[in-house]
């Protein structure tokens, strides 16, 4: 079993309508707002034949120097994984949220738990 | 040293693995006999009369199997195998490393329990007891 968890969250918050947000692996490659970055570790469990599923916190962070910008940017993603990533290769819910401002710049960040079967 | 990694190691009833597995024990419990006389001055003899050989094999619930895994027995099989009485309820079984000597005999179940929560996937623990001679010895083929 390969992990898909990362090309499919980011062909699935690319395939949202009307979403012009950068979406990065780890960190931004750009200094604009907003942005938004995601990174996880894959936990492979594995039988005696091999990995039958893939399992991990994925974290998902919202940047904006607005928060109502970064919240509803976050909630939309969240409707998009909740919706797109929960079939018969994939469960999805939303873990924890929570919401920083360093500088004036916010941070809103959802953990999503994920299990690639 | 190369120890043997425990995926290679192969419990099979009737040629078939048991779906989803992720553990095999094997327990080899010798029967003892006690003697005692005034000669021994107190000090008790063992002598082992035979052994008690079991298995307990733990693994995924596994309904359906994909195609082409015809050499593997589902959760429904396993069930079956432990809801069986008479001679019916006894199987071949092998046991072995990817290498070296196998274990070989029939067997019964003894237990079959399944454990399920609202979080991970549903297990299931299956018990056997070998029934009759064993043979260990490194396999033709």
């Amino acid at each position: 079993m390969e992990d898909l968890i990362g090309t499919t969250v980011t062909s699935t918050v690319a395939a949202i309508e009307n979403l012009t947000l950068p979406f990065y692996l780890y960190e931004a490659e750009e200094d604009s707002y907003p942005y938004a970055v995601y990174y996880y570790t894959p936990e492979y469990h594995s039988t005696k034949d091999g990995v039958y599923k893939i399992a991990t916190d994925l974290t998902l962070q919202v940047y904006s120097q607005d928060f109502d910008e970064a919240f509803s940017l976050a909630q939309t993603i969240e409707t998009a994984l909740i919706q797109g990533m929960n079939d018969t290769h994939f469960r999805t819910r939303l873990s924890t949220t929570s919401k920083e401002c360093v500088e004036g710049i916010w941070n809103v960040q959802f953990v999503y738990n994920i299990i690639q079967i | 040293m190369a120890a043997e990694l425990g995926y290679n190691i192969a419990f099979k009833i009737g040629g078939k693995t048991l779906t989803g597995r992720t553990q095999d024990d094997f327990n080899i419990t010798p029967i003892t006999k006690e003697s005692i006389t005034k000669d021994d001055a107190g000090n008790k003899n063992q002598q082992i009369t035979g052994q008690d050989v079991t298995f307990s094999c733990q693994g995924l619930v596994v309904l359906s199997l994909a195609s082409g895994e015809t050499n593997k027995l589902t959760r429904d099989e396993i069930v079956e195998m432990a809801l069986a009485t008479g001679p019916s309820a006894v199987y071949a079984f092998t046991y072995r490393p990817s290498s070296g000597k196998q274990l070989s005999g029939n067997c019964v179940v003894t237990g079959y329990s399944e454990s399920s929560n609202s979080e991970d996937e549903a297990t299931y623990t299956v018990d056997f007891k070998t029934s009759g001679a064993l043979t260990f010895a490194t396999p033709n083929s």
